[in-house]
């Protein structure tokens, strides 16, 4: 009795004590109620937070100030995200409400994000017809238009103009030209292509006829045709076992060697994309490198199609914000400085017709440019991601220099397609 | 308590006769030479791929693909460019992140020492009923893996941080409870093996000079064990100064990051990762630990501790 | 404490209890701070939870029950272990009875939120116009609407209304018409539920903003039913129910986004009966324990015999190498892992230049992958020695040397002296470790995947699978990277059914050594 009065009483003396402390407690946040429409205009501020890349960042941040000094009261937030990151990061955050209102993303993560519910649909109405055709085809999905595009990228042949300073007019004539010099000890590497890396080796598989999925007439992709053990991809698959015999192909040769050994003029050709000539400290601008972007020659007869991805901005389905996040997408990003300056600091071809020819006086775009165009989109549709596994196996196998080629792309079709039913 | 005072072992090796060179020449080869040898040979395998991550932090290119030890044009640009905070133009507030990243693993290794150490005691000094049960959940929750459990911190955190905003996403300090939660159960097994290696009869007799349980665990026990706190303390501190999946999901500001996550915003990306400030920054967070355990020595290895047992 | 305390005068209060009572005052405080928030927010658990937490440290502080004084050491550490360990636990456990994936990612609210709100959107040849938000001084809602010709419209929820341009005037603030006059950019933001909810009817939909300077035409395909829980197809009237999730119709179309909905063991039940998880599962196994207990014995074999060799009162530079010989450690091991994948690399890579080998240390698939797996082995023991090295040296310090001494003086020879009597008390202290350490490796994906990424492949096999896969790097493959996005709920039970698993492997090792039984 005693001993339980004295605890009451120290307890409540305690609470006292520390509540008082504690100064006045916080007012109570708002919650979602809105306001009825006859209430006096509420306190006016608009926020708006931005996911982007370390690269994007900086840039957005320059025309997001513009975007808040020309509308006072908002507000505008970004926060940098690795890019790998932000589309796993919406899909967690967005539903929690801890997400932002625009991110910036690559096309062929809508798959994803549409099934996932996490991003709402744009529409750019008339304006579409100012992009490149590709551009809004890749960013749209089930018929439907879901980011601002900005910028194109795509693989290309990248040649030493130093130690090749003609352009070869076949993939045979390179194959020439780039053992020969192996052979003189000129170079450490003929080819600079990272293995095994079905991105990076689809404009050679498709050269031969190869395809992953088959193209609807609207180009859309059909996830019950694989054409990885298509004929003509098991002729890609002969072929590159026969270039890794020659030595033109070397199972060793991943993103690290590439660069290094081109950014060192140790390599004459290399397959790669923007990234490898703008990346800094280690990119071929920056180690100085004479180079040029072509397209990569014709292979057998067949024109190599590169992989062409497409990256833009998107808006959350659970923006606190839709209206100024639909707005800053629509009216300020798509404009020609905001597409132009994200081309400078990303160095790949800009999304907007007027940006993209503005762009084109640099050579490295150019050559890019020809090279995408003969590619083809990316697919975006969900069955994508049981593809890349299995056929990154398959190359490991070709370019192992062991066991059946052609078997190794059946094995891997037969996987893709247990994954894909298996959903 | 005299049994437990320990001969002096200098007095042996005092004034060697010298004639007796040789044999005491293969007496050091037997007792300390070949110790020489070993920590040399041990030494080297740890530092051999060190020795390229200094290369890739020094190497103007940064690449991980170098085949020189020394690169052609050595620089120490990477190194610089972080010390100044600023990279090509851009910030980069380096020692911001090296300020957050001693204040969170600093302040939660200390937590986890602390809180440890309090929740072995009783372990392994009193019984009481449930003592069994919660040890071995102590050791299940930790077998558990944690890769799954980030979402659900996230999470809580999340709500936490709507009622109290300091502890919430964006926080370090959501970040160090988060990590002193987490490190407890290993640490407390850790110490409770410790503390029952210390034979009872020092607390009995405590207990009979008049003092307090509390007193007799600060000053009786704790003072024992310094060796195994001081390694607690530094493994803690190591393990979340390279933690960044936690980090990089609570934490939103680049001036907020830690090392571990500001570090990780150069090499995430799939192509285009830039290992020369990675490389650096990692060597220059690890400076800091390596220098720290040095320090630490004097407490974990010196007689001190076996002193106190005397008493 | 209270023996001390009672020796004082009645009203003063003991400096150590003042520092007790001010520590709890603030517990208390927070948690009363914190309440009406909590409560305000609807968030129950949180409610619940503080209040058995303060409750608890109040009584177990404040009173003097001696069965409650373990209690006393125990409830601050408790408190956080529960919070941020056990809970995470519990949900991993929840979620794992879940079809939480990216297809069933939200609530049901959102989901048919997000399925209302995308079946409105307008189709690409919709009619459109530029448009600006208006308000009026009775705060009613309305849009100015210009079509491609240039002709003028007054939008209001009544309807669309043709205006003469002279009667829209250009003020300052944007435009005034019929006593309307245009909304700001904040303004708009701050009325955006109304504005995003206000149609405008017209010919063939109802005109709805996108941005605050366009709108369309658009009309909602689908129509939810809250009594019969259904979507509906405004046109054709064909109705999609609830299944599993997802709002599906008889033939079989399904609209997404889904939800997340509890499936019970439907996860557990795929993971045992998958013929893609079964086929490599067993060989992924038999790997995964060597590979886990290898590790672990690996790095304590090598650490301990470093502290040991290196724990001599007359070895000069001592504290160099021990120094030394954590940098490994020190080092962030995504880092150190990434280095070793290039320093193995079969022809640009230093080590097979160093040896004279000509060894394709990460993809040699023949023997099983012997190779590979050895060299991973040889990296994860690099990686963690220095751990090991650490504890041992503190361990090997705080076993006090009275017990060595004593086999000393009994002549036992110093390896006897080491196996009988240090060896077994450093293991009690160390067994726990060793278990962590074991289920740590068993789990850890990041070195398998950083070095090989689980490669080289199995040739034939039905699923993608490597010679060096452990279970989560193989299991995790499956749930997050080659199937249609990320499957938590499938990937939550793998952690769960490895739990299971490695709990099983600890208890019967440590009852082996008998560690249990010491627990004294």
């Amino acid at each position: 009795m005693n001993r339980a009065l004295r605890f009451l009483a120290l307890a409540a003396v305690v609470a006292l004590v520390g509540a008082a402390c504690g100064g006045q407690a916080a007012p109570p946040t708002a919650t979602g109620t809105a306001p009825p429409t006859t209430s006096p205009a509420p306190t006016l501020s608009g926020s708006l937070l931005i996911w982007a890349d370390e690269t994007r960042a900086p840039i957005i941040k320059t025309f997001a100030d513009q975007f808040a000094a020309q509308n006072p009261g908002v507000t505008v937030e970004i926060q940098q995200l690795n890019f790998g990151d932000i589309r796993d990061q919406l899909t967690q955050a967005g539903p929690a409400g801890e997400g932002p209102d625009v991110i910036i993303g690559a096309h062929d993560w809508l798959g994803q994000l549409v099934t996932a519910g996490v991003v709402a649909p744009i529409d750019l109405g008339d304006r579409a017809e100012e992009f490149l055709p590709v551009a809004i085809q890749a960013f749209t999905y089930n018929g439907q238009l879901y980011g601002v595009p900005y910028a194109i990228e795509n693989v290309a042949l990248v040649r030493n103009t130093e130690l090749v300073p003609e352009p070869p007019a076949t993939w045979e004539e390179l194959t020439q030209v780039a053992l020969d010099l192996k052979e003189k000890g000129a170079v450490d590497i003929p080819l600079g292509l990272q293995v095994p890396d079905p991105y990076h080796e689809f404009p050679l598989f498709s050269a031969f006829g190869g395809y992953v999925f088959a193209q609807n007439p609207d180009g859309t992709y059909n996830p019950e045709d694989l054409g990885i053990d298509s004929p003509g991809g098991l002729r890609a698959a002969r072929a590159f076992r026969e270039w890794t015999k020659m030595g033109l192909i070397n199972k060793d040769v991943n993103y690290d060697v590439m660069i290094e050994k081109f950014g060192t003029g140790k390599a004459p050709f290399a397959i790669t994309g923007p990234w490898a000539i703008s990346q800094p400290d280690t990119g071929f601008k920056a180690t100085g490198v004479p180079y040029v972007v072509e397209p990569i020659p014709p292979v057998e007869g067949g024109m190599p199609r590169p992989f062409v991805g497409v990256q833009g901005f998107m808006v959350s389905a659970f923006a606190k914000n839709p209206l100024i996040a639909q707005t800053f997408v629509v009216d300020f990003m798509a404009t020609d400085e905001a597409q132009y300056a994200l081309y400078q600091v990303g160095g790949r071809a800009p999304a907007l017709r007027s940006a993209f020819e503005r762009a084109s006086s640099d050579p490295d775009i150019q050559g890019f440019g020809q090279s995408g165009a003969n590619g083809l989109p990316m697919p975006a549709i969900p069955e994508m991601a049981s593809v890349w596994t299995a056929w990154t196996d398959a190359y490991t196998i070709i370019f192992s220099g062991k066991g059946d080629p052609e078997k190794a792309f059946r094995d891997a079709a037969e996987q893709i397609r247990t994954l894909i039913a298996g959903g | 308590m005299s049994e437990l005072v320990r001969p002096v072992p200098v007095a042996v090796e005092k004034t060697p006769p010298r004639a007796a060179e040789g044999p005491r020449r293969r007496r050091w080869v037997r007792e300390v030479g070949w110790r020489h040898f070993v920590a040399l040979a041990a030494v080297l395998f740890a530092l051999y791929p060190v020795a390229w991550v200094v290369t890739a932090s020094i190497n103007p290119t940064g690449s991980l693909a170098s085949q020189q030890l020394v690169p052609t044009e050595p620089t120490l640009r990477h190194y610089r460019n972080l010390l100044r905070g600023e990279i090509g133009g851009a910030p980069v507030p380096f020692l911001a992140w090296v300020r957050n990243t001693l204040t969170i693993a600093g302040v939660s290794s200390l937590g986890i020492v602390f809180l440890s150490a309090l929740a072995a005691y009783p372990f392994s000094r009193l019984r009481f009923r449930g003592r069994r049960a919660g040890l071995l959940t102590l050791l299940l929750v930790q077998i558990f893996p944690s890769s799954a459990a980030a979402v659900a911190v996230f999470l809580l955190l999340l709500n936490l941080g709507n009622v109290f905003p300091a502890i919430g996403i964006g926080e370090k300090w959501g970040l160090v409870l988060v990590y002193i939660g987490t490190g407890l159960g290993l640490n407390v097994w850790l110490m409770k093996g410790f503390f029952d290696t210390i034979p009872v009869s020092l607390d009995e007799s405590a207990r009979v000079d008049g003092a307090s349980e509390f007193q007799i665990f600060f000053q009786i026990t704790l003072p024992l064990v310094t060796p195994i706190l001081a390694v607690v303390g530094l493994i803690a501190f190591v393990g979340i100064q390279n933690d960044f999946i936690l980090p990089s999901a609570v934490l939103k500001q680049p001036d907020d990051y830690t090392l571990a996550v500001g570090l990780w915003q150069f090499v995430s990306q799939r192509y285009g990762a830039r290992w020369g400030p990675f490389a650096a920054g990692a060597m220059m967070g690890g400076a800091p630990i390596v220098a720290l355990w040095f320090a630490l020595q004097r407490y974990v290895v010196s007689g001190l501790t076996q002193g106190a047992v005397k008493g | 404490m209270g023996r001390v305390g009672r020796a004082w005068p009645a009203l003063s209060v003991p400096p150590g209890l003042a520092v007790k009572l001010l520590l709890l005052a603030a517990v208390n405080g927070l948690a009363l701070l914190g309440l009406p928030r909590m409560v305000e927010q609807r968030q129950w658990g949180l409610v619940v939870g503080v209040v058995v937490a303060t409750g608890a440290v109040d009584v177990v502080y404040l009173s003097r029950v001696r069965s409650l004084l373990p209690l006393k050491y125990l409830i601050p550490g408790t408190i956080l272990l529960v919070l941020f360990q056990l809970y995470p636990v519990l949900y991993t456990f929840y979620t794992s009875f879940t079809n939480w994936s990216t297809a069933h990612n939200l609530s049901k609210e959102q989901a048919i939120e997000l399925i209302l709100a995308r079946s409105e959107a307008p189709r690409p040849d919709a009619q459109r116009f530029q448009a600006r938000p208006l308000v009026d001084p009775q705060g009613r809602l309305a849009l100015l609407l210009t079509d491609r010709q240039g002709r003028l419209f007054l939008g209001t929820p009544n309807g669309l209304e043709a205006l003469p341009p002279a009667e829209v005037r250009e003020g300052p603030a944007g435009v005034e018409v019929r006593g309307y006059h245009q909304l700001s950019l904040v303004e708009a933001a701050a009325h955006q539920e109304e504005l995003l909810g206000l149609r405008i009817p017209t010919a063939g939909g109802s005109i709805r903003l996108n941005t605050v300077t366009t709108a369309a035409v658009a009309t909602p395909t689908l129509r939810y039913d809250p009594r019969r829980d259904v979507m509906v197809n405004v046109e054709s009237g064909k109705v999609y129910r609830p299944v599993e999730g997802r709002f599906v119709a008889d033939d079989g179309e399904a609209l997404f986004p889904g939800w997340r909905v509890f499936v019970g063991f439907d996860n557990y039940v795929k993971a045992f009966t998958s013929p893609a998880i079964r086929g490599p599962f067993f060989r992924a196994f038999v790997w995964n324990y060597v590979f886990a207990a290898s590790t672990v014995f690996l790095q304590f074999v090598l650490g301990l015999a470093l502290a040991m060799a290196l724990d001599h009162r007359r070895l000069r530079w001592r504290r160099v190498y021990r120094s030394l010989l954590v940098i490994p450690y020190a080092l962030p091991s995504y880092l150190t892992s990434l280095i070793w994948a290039g320093l193995l690399n079969q022809q640009f890579g230093p080590v097979n230049r160093l040896l004279g080998t000509n060894l394709d240390w990460l993809g040699d698939p023949r023997w099983f992958g012997l190779l590979p797996k050895s060299a991973i082995l040889l990296v994860t023991m690099w990686l963690g020695f220095p751990y090991f090295f650490l504890v041992t040296t503190g361990a090997l310090q705080s076993i006090p040397a009275e017990y060595t001494e004593a086999a000393a003086v009994d002549g036992a020879s110093g390896w006897y002296a080491f196996r009988t009597v240090k060896l077994p008390l450093l293991l009690t202290a160390v067994a726990p470790l060793l278990i962590a350490s074991f289920a740590f490796n068993f789990n850890n994906f990041n070195t398998i995947y950083l070095l090989t990424r689980g490669g080289p492949p199995i040739a034939g096999a039905q699923t993608p699978a490597g010679h060096t896969d452990i279970l989560i790097t193989y299991t995790y493959r499956l749930a997050f990277e080659v199937g249609q996005g990320s499957q938590f709920g499938f990937a939550t039970s793998i952690s769960v059914l490895i739990f299971v698993m490695v709990m099983a492997i600890s208890m019967l090792s440590y009852r082996k050594t008998k560690a249990l039984e010491q627990v004294r």
